[in-house]
């Protein structure tokens, strides 16, 4: 039974996300000791030489995206529709697809191939902050469908994975007709969205029956910095309301040997070119 | 009337804006695809000949409302129609997708069980108390007399002649309760009071998952208005309702009265009986 991870990584104008997912693919190696490959294209792969085996593909865009949130003129366009084709690209039997934002600090993931659910990922988010930032993420849609998160991502090959990528493609295929049904916006496309339904799906569209991964997926959302301060220790900036002076202020905290899923790009983009 | 085991009773009167009875046969087929050997019984002053029901029954103190739309005043008389000892009550316009056969292991500990609370399309139980209000007003139990279990005993006597003399008083009751005055006497606040008198914990299952219903109202579904059939999807596969793609585990009360029409358009198809009223 063969093991591994699979980053898909396209730049755009404004995030170089292969050379994110190399960093990634690295730490996927020394802490945990699993091959990655890298689905990308071949303008992302010319950025840079790896040793991680590469999957050269189309890229596929989702639509445009501002990647500095809060400000204006971040807009590039997002390629994040490609994880339909995890099953046909993944080299390995049992595969974590992961986001090339997740800082891995542990051996944490190695407990996800444990499962018995031949497809697998996040239901709850933590947020690293204690702010609540990830209440707005618990539904998806006008009717409020439960949202899971395709940044971690684990199947196991076999009829039930397959029949859940053929219904992500369908899915993509028709993500309009989905709009309307559950109600959210058509553009850009979403992979949370297409996994979540797709989850539905393979599970009788008995949303009781869907499994999630058993812990909450640690998060500092796209307005919290990460610094590297250690090999594994990261200080949390963010800001908060002060409820006693009335006014917002900046909070820091640091953690120590625990996954970040980093949504902030900035934040990523300066911890790999360190 | 000798009763007989157990069984599934509607009652549908139908009134010049809706066809209850139509609502009451969608009920009863969604009931026997699962269920074939179960019971129905319908208590009605219509005259309906339809062999989906085992029993047809008036009303054995006659309407209580001739001159209303409204045919609420009449649900207390369940407890004398009956055919059964064992009697789940059910509101017409609902429908059952799934067998539930095993509640009946769990009503025998009581000789009434009312529902309490209800659960969205996504099967969560719903905190939204917009429809509830006089409920919290008066600290009413949740109570949903939709479904409502009852076994032929001294308790349940006791229970729907108070169910019946609360009806009869209304005009009384209403002064007395918080927000009463708003409230036209709803069989659901009727059976809330009911309860809180003899005793909750004498009508009501605690801390058990059924008996429970999926209710259809807008906002309990995230909806903009009243009407989901206007804003939701919905397939059958026999006697399973899937809406916005979600199967629905539990009864479902649609609400929608002319919903009636879809499902027995679907459901006719695995029935040779058809409705003669």
């Amino acid at each position: 039974m063969t093991r591994g991870f699979l980053i898909f990584a396209f730049d755009n104008e404004k995030v170089s996300y292969f050379k994110h997912a190399v960093w990634t693919a690295d730490r996927i190696e020394r802490f945990l000791n699993l091959p990655t490959t890298i689905v990308t294209d071949t303008k992302s792969a010319e950025t840079q030489t790896t040793t991680h085996d590469l999957i050269i593909t189309d890229a596929i865009s989702g639509g445009q995206r501002n990647f500095d949130l809060g400000q204006c003129g971040g807009e590039a366009k997002w390629y994040n529709v490609n994880r339909y084709q995890a099953y046909d690209h993944s080299p390995y039997d049992e595969t974590i697809v992961l986001d090339s934002d997740y800082i891995v600090n542990s051996d944490q993931l190695l407990k996800v191939f444990d499962t018995h659910h031949d497809v697998l990922f996040h239901r709850d988010v933590y947020d690293i902050t204690g702010r609540r930032g990830a209440e707005n993420y618990r539904t998806f849609g006008h009717h409020n469908f439960p949202h899971y998160w395709a940044t971690v991502l684990f199947f196991r090959k076999g009829k039930e994975a397959q029949n859940f990528f053929q219904c992500m493609d369908m899915i993509k295929s028709n993500y309009t007709h989905y709009s309307k049904i559950y109600k959210y916006h058509r553009l850009p496309y979403r992979s949370d969205y297409a996994t979540s339904i797709a989850l539905g799906m393979i599970y009788g569209h008995r949303i009781d029956a869907m499994p999630t991964i058993p812990w909450l997926l640690q998060t500092a959302f796209s307005d919290v910095k990460v610094i590297k301060m250690g090999d594994t220790e990261y200080k949390i900036v963010y800001e908060n309301w002060n409820k006693i002076t009335d006014e917002r202020q900046k909070y820091e905290i640091e953690v120590k040997d625990m996954d970040i899923h980093c949504i902030d790009k900035h934040s990523f983009e300066a911890i790999v070119n360190e | 009337m000798n009763k007989e085991g157990k069984g599934y009773l509607i009652v549908a009167d139908n009134t010049e804006q809706t066809d209850y009875v139509d609502c009451a046969v969608a009920l009863a087929r969604s009931i026997k695809l699962h269920t074939p050997d179960a019971k129905i019984a319908l208590m009605t002053s219509n005259e309906v000949n339809n062999d989906i029901f085992d029993y047809v029954v008036d009303l054995p103190f006659g309407d209580q409302a001739p001159d209303s739309d409204w045919k609420l005043k009449n649900d207390w008389q369940i407890f004398w129609a009956t055919p059964f000892k064992e009697t789940i009550k059910l509101e017409a316009d609902m429908v059952v997708p799934h067998s539930i056969e095993h509640w009946w292991d769990m009503f025998r500990k009581r000789d009434v069980v009312v529902s309490v609370g209800t659960k969205n399309y996504l099967q969560q139980d719903t905190t939204v108390r917009m429809y509830r209000k006089i409920f919290d007003k008066n600290e009413l139990p949740d109570v949903y007399n939709a479904i409502t279990y009852f076994r032929y005993s001294q308790f349940a006597s006791e229970f729907f002649s108070l169910v019946r003399d609360i009806f009869n008083d209304w005009d009384n009751v209403r002064t007395i309760i918080k927000g009463g005055d708003a409230d036209p006497g709803t069989t659901d606040v009727v059976y809330a009071i009911a309860a809180k008198t003899l005793g909750i914990e004498n009508c009501t299952l605690p801390n058990t998952s059924y008996p429970k219903m999926i209710h259809m109202k807008g906002a309990i579904n995230y909806m903009s208005g009243e009407n989901w059939t206007e804003e939701l999807i919905w397939e059958f596969d026999r006697s399973n309702i899937r809406i916005n793609t979600v199967d629905q585990q539990y009864p479902v009360h649609y609400q929608v009265k002319e919903f009636s029409k879809k499902l027995n358009e679907y459901y006719e198809q695995f029935f040779t009986s058809t409705t003669e009223v």
